[in-house]
């Protein structure tokens, strides 16, 4: 990532400069305090190698019937760029077999690549419709894509606490024009820089989506993931509940497991 | 001498041996279909219902993070109106490697070659199961060795394909035929090695940013037979040449615009020298309203042959449209018609549409109509053959 060494000589610079060892948040003036923020989930972030999990969403209408998509998430964490990740469709049995391939950029728009079983044909797709919803979830592209911290701009809005611990509230501005967002309201907590809740609000300004990450676990890594998400429409009535499972983290990945004779391979 | 049958056997062994040691995944797919035919035909075959029932089961085995696979993919349709309709295929019998640079497929596979939509043009390693669907989009498996080399210019393969697959075609009761009826039994090569000629091909597939391509050249069985009257004019029999074929693939992919070309140049024992392209863009509105994405799809087909094409396709505008709703049952739906230039009217126009109907089930239902097709093409002998489909398909 881009961002990392960024941060690590910014990190020397104001070490070399202040001797206190820590960007500590007193030297951050309050103009980028929200970027501060988003640089702290960003940093605490970097170094997960590659992950490899098991993702149910659980989709519930206005009148509470639900139906189910199963997936298997892998990513890999790439030097000086975004993050790239396959994910493979178990469930709906009818789209068994489908995969997905993202190498998510900064600023340039994300290569897309999609495997059709039926045809085993490998199509590349825009990247463009980020606020279309996912397999038919209140999950938009851009809310479940690799968030590099290029894709907003911030602002820092209130201390308040989050997760049980000293935490911060700030606002995030999606940079591209295509985004299906006009801001996110994003609640972090200070301790482990760990997200508790975001709050979409859509083009015409008003409050759209609300959510939440609940159950973090710390794994061995040291690594915080969230393994319930539950996402709330208020325009709609509808929700989509995020289940993640057997979160794996330093696997045996190359980048030769997330190209496209891996998608075609993908089951 | 290399059988059909015989490297079905081998691949079975491969397969069988692999399965003791790792324990794999069984899915699939069992579709009711009814297919129901608007006119009589053109050619005594008046029959205007044909039931099927078409099962297609999985058998998975993968390990090694998925870097080595072996895939079973039988498949068998029963069609009540057409006894060459109703048959069995091997869709898949496989073993998938891959290694730090190199990429391995030995048995019986598939690959999908193109980036257009209203006509496959450079895809040739597999043959058309014509009797699946006349859009030709259902392929035979074909036995290959195909070896990828994987580095930062791209993906270099080679495929050599030691056995050849005859196309199908509907029987006497079948529609989407001509007249006389074609006798598949009676096939005959003009390569000495008849289906045994080792036919090869070499591909270069790459991106940068944006841009997608592939550089591909084949020599070989020709996928596409000519069709002879036997001698007391009684039968068509396919004859199969030689052929060396080299084509470009190319997609660039800006905003919310797909644009697409496809251009091959063909040297052929039975069709001649020729070049075709088929050229176009896709357009897709996206999220226009709660996440329904609205498409429009736009392609210039063009064959050099002219009328000896007999596709009817060889100076024609492809016009499509794309509806998906993105909703929970994954809706969507798909029109399209190809107009001919030189007529200026409608070749023929088709509907496609797909809903989930919850986990395991789904229905889809498809129509094509053969609108005013060219004088001289194989569309006009067919053109009584008008139809609307309904399946519903179970996935386990």
């Amino acid at each position: 990532m881009k961002l990392f060494q960024l941060n690590t000589i910014l990190a020397l610079v104001v070490f070399s400069f202040s001797g206190t060892g820590v960007l500590g948040q007193e030297t951050v003036p309050e103009k980028e305090r929200g970027l501060w923020v988003a640089r702290q989930i960003d940093q605490e972030d970097q170094g997960f190698v590659n992950q490899v999990s098991e993702a149910t969403m659980t989709l519930r209408n206005k009148q509470g019937q639900e139906s189910t998509r199963r997936m298997t998430i892998k990513s890999l964490e790439v030097d000086g760029d975004g993050d790239k990740s396959l994910t493979i469709f178990s469930s709906p049995r009818d789209v068994k077999g489908t995969a997905f391939l993202s190498f998510t950029h900064a600023l340039e728009p994300d290569d897309q690549w999609l495997f059709l079983p039926a045809l085993k044909r490998v199509k590349r797709i825009s990247s463009n419709n980020k606020s279309g919803p996912f397999m038919g979830s209140e999950f938009a592209y851009e809310d479940i894509s690799s968030q590099e911290v290029e894709k907003y701009s911030y602002e820092y809005i209130r201390e308040e606490a989050v997760l049980g611990s000293e935490g911060h509230v700030i606002e995030r501005v999606p940079v591209d024009p295509k985004s299906g967002y006009t801001k996110q309201v994003v609640w972090v907590d200070g301790a482990n820089w760990r997200i508790g809740k975001i709050e979409f609000y859509d083009r015409k300004g008003e409050k759209l989506k609300t959510l939440t990450f609940n159950d973090y676990k710390q794994y061995p890594n040291k690594k915080w993931r969230s393994n319930r998400m539950e996402m709330t429409n208020h325009q709609s009535g509808k929700s989509t509940q995020l289940i993640w499972s057997d979160i794996k983290f330093e696997q045996d990945l190359t980048e030769r497991d997330f190209d496209q004779n891996a998608l075609k391979r993908a089951r | 001498m290399l059988t059909f049958q015989k490297i079905v056997i081998l691949c079975l062994a491969c397969w069988s041996l692999a399965t003791t040691v790792v324990c794999g995944e069984f899915s699939g797919e069992l579709s009711f279909e009814t297919r129901g035919y608007f006119h009589e035909g053109a050619h005594e075959n008046n029959d205007r219902v044909d039931l099927s029932i078409i099962l297609q089961p999985e058998y998975v085995v993968a390990w090694d993070e998925d870097r080595k696979v072996f895939t079973f993919e039988p498949f068998v349709r029963y069609s009540s109106l057409d006894k060459e309709r109703s048959h069995v295929d091997i869709r898949e019998l496989s073993f998938l490697g891959s290694w730090e640079l190199i990429e391995l497929r030995v048995g019986i596979s598939k690959v999908f070659w193109g980036v257009t939509e209203s006509q496959h043009l450079v895809d040739v390693i597999n043959q058309t199961d014509l009797v699946e669907s006349p859009d030709g989009e259902d392929k035979l498996g074909q036995p290959m060795i195909n070896i990828a080399y994987v580095n930062e210019f791209g993906n270099f393969e080679i495929f050599l394909l030691p056995y050849f697959r005859e196309r199908t075609f509907s029987g006497i009761d079948g529609r989407f035929r001509g007249s006389p009826v074609v006798n598949m039994e009676n096939a005959s090569y003009l390569s000495g090695s008849g289906n045994n000629h080792l036919d090869a091909a070499f591909r270069w597939s790459h991106y940068i940013d944006e841009l997608d391509w592939a550089l591909s050249y084949f020599e070989g069985t020709d996928r596409e037979p000519r069709l002879y009257k036997n001698a007391d004019g009684t039968a068509l029999e396919p004859v199969y040449g030689l052929a060396r074929q080299a084509s470009l693939e190319i997609q660039y992919t800006v905003s919310d615009w797909l644009l697409k070309a496809e251009v091959l140049s063909k040297h052929s024992d039975l069709h001649g020298n020729y070049w075709a392209t088929v050229t176009g863009f896709e357009y897709t509105f996206a999220n226009v309203h709660r996440g329904m994405d609205v498409g429009f799809l736009y392609e210039y087909l063009y064959d050099d042959r002219k009328e000896l094409a007999g596709s009817g396709l060889d100076n024609a505008t492809f016009l499509g449209s794309r509806v998906a709703l993105n909703d929970e049952n994954g809706f969507e739906l798909l029109v399209g018609s190809i107009i001919d230039h030189q007529t200026g009217r409608i070749n023929n126009a088709f509907l496609e549409s797909t809903r989930r109907i919850n986990e395991n089930w789904k229905w889809t239902l498809e129509s094509n109509f053969l609108v005013s097709p060219k004088s001289g093409s194989f569309l006009e002998q067919v053109k009584r053959d008008d139809y609307l489909q309904a399946s519903l398909s179970f996935f386990w």
